[in-house]
């Protein structure tokens, strides 16, 4: 048999749907919505506290929310923290719970025999927590001590610099609480967060195993069902970021790098807007992935880079559009230079008729793959919950993908992309890349432990 | 007993077939969703590596994704992204892997690729050069410019002999700088042969249907020679050994502690994954719960049983709370160790730690990647890639008492190096 020489054709498309949710609500007010997905005998369940993330920290508390999912695990009424840990592995399970920026979510793992015994243990943390004063303490301590080792990672620096400038006097603008932040706070901030913001009224309980829905749903009310009624202050309470004007350059000094770290982002759309779809498509043409422009370029064609990508992030109150590459030292210039010309290349032109396509084509094949689990359903889910996006946002996001036009693509790239405004954040050896950076727009230094230069 | 007896059903179908030219493929059906895995895996990693050419199997990994007869330069990232698919390679010391996970309609162009590179790569000096510089940074992101990766070529230099384990996948920069087309093409032809190679495609297919579609591209690939067998074997152990590592980007100390144990599959080395789990596991791993969380000494504690085709490492990695030295958190895993191999772990850590690798058996087999890829690893290591499910049933049938004899015979002294790393000034 000879070889085929050239790419085959794809077979007719084979039908692809997501699982349906069958829902009820408890008389604590949690809400619960279970499927069926998978094949193997485990349940991944998650409880969304939507709006009990670190926008909710009391004035004056940066870190609130942070320590109250760190400190669940301390202890209930009927259990040490070690017995917690003990019981939970006893069961090959996994629960965790931790806070974000827009909300705190709770995750269990268990296996589908395990599924009552699991869901018990799951309720008692998230309702019998006595945030016992010495575990608190001890989280504290971690958390102050995970901070010092956290500013040796160039990621952490970089990372940390963007969102401050990008959200500057935000909770947004916060990627880890400060150790000032962390030593005022007290025992009773954390039981107070959990009583006032984890309350079940608000929040959604939503399971996905192999498991019939009916049985999923059965379970979490022998768990959660006998519970009364509870009140909190579920939802946002503080105003959207303002947006950032203008463009400027920051550049944290970290000696003996041999990499300059370098992170573009500037505003851009919530994930509710309907020209989302249009600014998927588009930023996969840009940066998607291994065939977008940027990696072609800055990687396969002038290797510059390991790898170069963009990205758009959503918070519920805002969203921003963001682009990296990392390179060596010497070649700073060539790579904020490349980095930045492109996509503003972008931003003015738009795809290419070839490029817009194969995002297009790229997104709606790969729709299954981060589907293919349990919890890749259940992300789906707590994702809709949090940003308040319709019943069939996923069951047609397919839809509104075909749909996007190179138009509509050019025109959100413009819009979205264009990096006249935004921020560089840039981590390296400030003796080496200072007068670069500055060759390029206005440029603050800052020392790895935060402040200004 | 807490958590009660376990029942559960995990069967994973694997057929296989062997084409004229020596390629082993494997075909798994797993329905549900419209996706498919292809994976082709060499039998070729890092530890066949020389002196003077380490890093050379991980750079011509990336070769591979430079153009082949009928596939051009890039043409391969832009023909798998049009058809909605995602794909990679990786190295290991062990092997090399290629894969694509594609919407099952697309099988074909997944089999076009691997067997259009695996039949007629094409290698230009302009191609590795390009992806010399890339690897270069891919050394500068991973290891180079981070906290503590350095320190791990250090600890695996230090407990082996022999070189193939004794330098670390990603290599040197000198001799990374040194690799010559030459180097490429021999390469290639001595491993990248159909008969050094196993294709797993896993996910929802009919299997005589995959099968002769995988004949349809691959029958026509040239059989080359086998390279002959590889066996890492390092001497006897004879003392402990240790050094030192300043680090300009640590901020604080960290320890490696490794013991030299058996090689992957050895009945000891079923029973020393429950003493990583007894250690390390979950939330109540004993060592990590005391460290980490109960008296504060360690910020991060990873207790990792890492297993290689030749003599795998049983690996301890702490990084310090301020102000604890290296040396308090070493006496303190020691004594961990020394209570193990004298009492064996409590029935209840032994059920606790069945139900973990149960659990861990379901949840690391649900998608069609993780499938290939444990399907691959026992087809290319052992010939056999349905003997993992005879292998979980052996681990899961394990008693405390081999559990303690295990770490009474291999986490011992001479076999034992250990690695402090202090932070030291940036030049």
């Amino acid at each position: 048999m000879s070889a085929v020489r050239v790419p085959p054709p794809p077979g007719p498309p084979l039908p692809f749907s997501l699982p349906r949710f069958e829902g009820t609500v408890l008389p604590s007010g949690l809400a619960v919505r279970a499927a069926r997905w998978g094949s193997r005998p485990t349940v991944a369940a998650a409880i969304v506290f939507p709006g009990a993330g670190s926008t909710a920290d009391p004035p004056d508390r940066d870190g609130t929310a942070d320590v109250t999912g760190d400190t669940f695990l301390g202890g209930t009424r009927t259990k040490t923290a070690r017995q917690l840990a003990e019981a939970l592995d006893d069961l090959a399970a996994v629960a965790d719970v931790s806070a974000g920026t827009d909300s705190t979510v709770a995750r269990l793992y268990v296996l589908e025999s395990d599924l009552d015994a699991g869901l018990a243990l799951f309720a008692e943390i998230l309702t019998e927590a006595t945030f016992p004063e010495e575990e608190f303490d001890k989280g504290r301590r971690r958390l102050i001590a995970a901070l010092k080792e956290q500013r040796s990672e160039p990621d952490f620096l970089a990372r940390e610099r963007l969102y401050d400038r990008l959200y500057p006097g935000h909770p947004y603008g916060t990627v880890s609480p400060t150790e000032k932040g962390l030593l005022t706070l007290t025992r009773d901030d954390v039981a107070e967060f959990a009583r006032r913001r984890l309350s079940f009224a608000g929040a959604t309980l939503v399971l996905a195993g192999a498991a019939d829905p009916g049985a999923l749903l059965a379970a979490a009310t022998r768990a959660f069902g006998g519970l009364p009624a509870t009140s909190g202050e579920p939802g946002f309470t503080v105003p959207p970021p303002p947006r950032v004007e203008g463009f400027s350059i920051h550049l944290v000094n970290r000696p003996g790098s041999v990499q300059t770290n370098l992170l573009f982002a500037r505003p851009a759309i919530a994930r509710r807007s309907p020209r989302f779809p249009a600014a998927v498509v588009a930023n996969q043409s840009l940066g998607g992935g291994a065939s977008s422009r940027l990696f072609h370029v800055l990687r396969e064609e002038r290797a510059l880079t390991y790898g170069a990508y963009s990205s758009l992030a959503t918070r519920v109150l805002a969203g921003h559009f963001g682009a990296s590459i990392d390179c060596r030292t010497e070649v700073t210039a060539e790579a904020l230079g490349g980095l930045l010309d492109l996509i503003r290349a972008f931003a003015a032109d738009g795809p290419a008729a070839e490029e817009h396509e194969r995002a297009k084509n790229y997104l709606l094949g790969s729709f299954p793959i981060p589907r293919e689990t349990p919890s890749g359903v259940v992300q789906d889910e707590l994702t809709r919950l949090l940003h308040g996006l319709p019943e069939d946002e996923f069951t047609t996001w397919r839809d509104r993908i075909r749909a996007v036009t190179r138009e509509e693509a050019r025109d959100a790239a413009a819009e979205l992309f264009d990096p006249a405004t935004g921020i560089v954040a840039a981590v390296g050896d400030a003796g080496k890349i200072r007068p670069i950076l500055e060759a390029r727009g206005e440029t603050t230094l800052w020392d790895a432990d935060g402040p200004r230069a | 007993m807490p958590g009660g007896p376990i029942s559960f059903e995990l069967e994973i179908p694997a057929h296989v077939e062997r084409l004229a030219n020596g390629l082993t493929v494997v075909v798994s059906p797993q329905r549900g969703i419209p996706l498919v895995t292809v994976d082709v895996t060499y039998d070729v990693g890092s530890r066949v590596e020389l002196p003077g050419k380490t890093g050379f199997a991980h750079l011509f990994e990336h070769l591979m994704f430079e153009g082949s007869e009928n596939v051009g330069k890039g043409e391969h990232f832009r023909l798998v992204a049009s058809a909605g698919g995602t794909m990679n390679g990786t190295t290991s010391e062990d092997r090399t892997n290629y894969y694509e996970t594609l919407p099952a309609e697309c099988l074909d162009l997944g089999l076009f690729l691997e067997a259009d590179r695996m039949r007629a790569l094409v290698l230009t000096q302009e191609k590795l050069d390009n992806q010399r510089e890339a690897v270069k940074e891919e050394k500068r992101l991973r290891i180079d410019n981070q906290p503590y990766a350095p320190s791990f070529e250090t600890a695996d230099a230090l407990a082996y002999d022999a070189f193939a384990y004794k330098h670390s996948v990603i290599g040197s920069m000198d001799d990374l700088g040194a690799a010559s087309l030459d180097d490429a093409r021999r390469f290639y032809e001595t491993y990248y042969a159909p008969g050094n190679a196993l294709l797993a495609i896993a996910g929802d297919v009919e299997p005589a249907e995959a099968f002769r579609r995988a004949r349809a591209f691959f029958d026509d690939v040239p059989a080359r020679g086998k390279p002959a067998p590889f066996a890492v074997v390092e001497p006897p152990p004879t003392a402990e050994r240790r050094a030192e590592v300043p680090d300009p980007h640590a901020a604080v100390p960290a320890l490696h502690l490794n013991f030299k144990v058996a090689d992957r599959r050895h009945p000891d080395l079923f029973a020393l994954s429950y003493a990583e789990k007894v250690l390390g596991a979950g939330e109540s791993g004993r060592l990590w719960r005391r460290l980490v969380k109960d008296d504060e000494l360690a910020l991060s504690l990873t207790v990792a049983l890492d297993e290689r085709r030749g003599p795998s490492l049983f690996r301890f990695f702490a990084i310090a709370r301020p102000g604890v030295a290296p040396e308090r958190l070493e006496a303190e895993i020691l004594a961990d160790v020394t209570r193990l191999a004298a009492e064996g772990p409590t029935p209840r850590e032994m059920e606790r730690v069945r139900r973990v690798i149960t659990a861990g058996a379901i949840r690391a087999t649900q998608t069609t990647q993780a499938v290939a890829f444990l399907l691959s690893e026992y087809g290319v290591y052992d010939g056999d890639p349905n003997l993992w499910r005879r292998d979980l049933d052996e681990v899961l049938s394990v008693e405390a008492e081999h559990v303690r004899d295990a770490v009474q015979r291999w986490l011992v002294a001479a076999r034992r190096s250990v690695v402090t790393v202090r932070p030291a000034e940036a030049a």
